[in-house]
């Protein structure tokens, strides 16, 4: 499944991208997010909530066709 | 109302919208780089009662996005120049200041004298605190963030929508997201999403029935663009707490800072007569303490100078505020340094207190 990935804030600099086009053969957020964490490793240590087609989801969400797939850290400054 | 005419001409304002704003009372938690335009639009529209709530003082580096203050402002209290320069934008607007900034003892009792709570902090110890007591009281709030050239705001718990923690259920570990403070921000950034935040609060009262409460939004700056996120309520512990008052502040999760890191107070300082002292202000944050052996290593350097400091020695840092003392802490007892303090104190306290003592 193609998916269009977009990342903010930290996770720019920890995938080095802002956003990327690529098929992974899943079907669930936590499935993609799996497949991420290994490709990218410091995922594992940064918090961040994922957003589908432009909806903050959970885990278990099942991924649409050419999902807009957003990563999103949370920010501290002010 | 000569001074409000071009607002009251819009038509979807007129005079009474101008009767709502001037009725409305806010608390801006933070007075600086969100908080200083959040404060200034808010007086010169005429809102009726602003509180202010900070527990710093102005320094050199936060006037490049903090127009709220001047050059002789630095080294004063924020919420005195803040309430100062808010008189002189517009003497119609009520203003209250809280010099102790917002803590898990203070902020039921002040969250409640106010419509709506806009978090214009720099720390997720604050900002879990203002969401959890707002949930608890019922009470709209405005959150706004920042990174490097990124910002978040949302208009959070507000007819039953969602909260940050439905976004964010818990905070980041100590350390993993860095502040302003630590990595810089450009003036125009924090005064964007400023301004986001005080158009929200703006229209919370002028059109209270339009407003984006099922959202978040996502903006960055250098590319311009915006986006907006549907954010749900999952995140209902509190909701059942109806009666605030059997709400036990304390008991919830990451609202008292202090308790997170090893603290002392300065009245405990003779028991630590062989530590050291490590000051992680920038290196232009007055007052100077010199009378002590001082470590002056900026929060941003923290990590990559630890070979300057000794593990087995023991640390007692301080900052201004605190915030910045104690998240070197957490990152240096991560570190293995298991003799690093939190001192309850800013540097101003210290040094008054060590010159007392000579």
């Amino acid at each position: 499944m193609e998916l269009q990935l977009k990342y903010f804030g930290r996770i720019a600099e920890l995938t080095g991208k802002s956003e990327e086009v690529r098929s992974a053969a899943v079907d669930t957020v936590a499935a993609l997010n799996d497949v991420l964490k290994k490709e990218y490793p410091g995922l594992a240590m940064a918090s961040y909530s994922i957003a589908v087609d432009h909806e903050i989801v959970r885990g278990e969400y099942p991924l649409p066709a050419k999902a807009e797939v957003a990563l999103l850290p949370p920010f501290s400054g002010g | 109302m000569e001074r409000y005419r071009r607002q009251i001409q819009l038509e979807k304002v007129g005079t009474q919208g101008q009767l709502a704003l001037s009725e409305a009372s806010v608390l801006v938690v933070g007075a600086g780089g969100l908080g200083s335009p959040i404060l200034q639009y808010l007086a010169a529209a005429g809102l009726g009662k602003l509180g202010i709530a900070d527990a710093d003082t102005v320094s050199l580096s936060n006037l490049h996005r903090q127009l709220l203050y001047t050059t002789d402002d630095v080294g004063r209290p924020k919420v005195e120049a803040a309430q100062q320069r808010l008189k002189a934008i517009n003497p119609e607007v009520e203003t209250q200041t809280y010099s102790e900034g917002i803590h898990a003892d203070n902020a039921t009792t002040i969250f409640e004298q106010y419509d709506l709570i806009v978090d214009a902090t720099d720390n997720f110890q604050a900002r879990y605190l203002i969401n959890d007591v707002c949930v608890a009281l019922d009470k709209p709030w405005i959150f706004g963030a920042l990174y490097k050239n990124e910002g978040q705001f949302a208009l959070f718990n507000y007819q039953h929508g969602p909260s940050y923690r439905c976004l964010y259920p818990q905070p980041p570990k100590a350390g993993e997201v860095p502040s302003c403070v630590e990595i810089g921000v450009l003036g125009t950034v924090s005064g964007i999403i400023g301004m986001q935040m005080a158009q929200l609060a703006m229209q919370f009262f002028l059109w209270p029935n339009e407003l984006p409460n099922t959202f978040v939004f996502f903006m960055n700056m250098k590319d311009f663009s915006l986006r907006k996120m549907q954010l749900r309520r999952t995140f209902d512990a509190h909701q059942k707490e109806k009666d605030v008052t059997t709400v036990d502040t304390a008991a919830l999760p990451h609202l008292r800072p202090q308790e997170l890191t090893p603290n002392i107070s300065i009245d405990q300082l003779p028991d630590y007569q062989g530590a050291d002292f490590l000051d992680v202000r920038e290196l232009d944050e007055l007052p100077e303490v010199p009378e002590v052996p001082i470590h002056r290593i900026p929060l941003n350097q923290l990590s990559d100078r630890f070979d300057e400091l000794d593990r087995a020695q023991t640390y007692i840092v301080f900052c201004q505020g605190g915030q910045r003392a104690r998240n070197a802490v957490d990152l240096m007892r991560s570190q293995g340094f298991e003799h690093a303090y939190v001192l309850e104190a800013s540097a101003a306290v210290l040094k008054r207190k060590i010159e007392n003592s000579n």
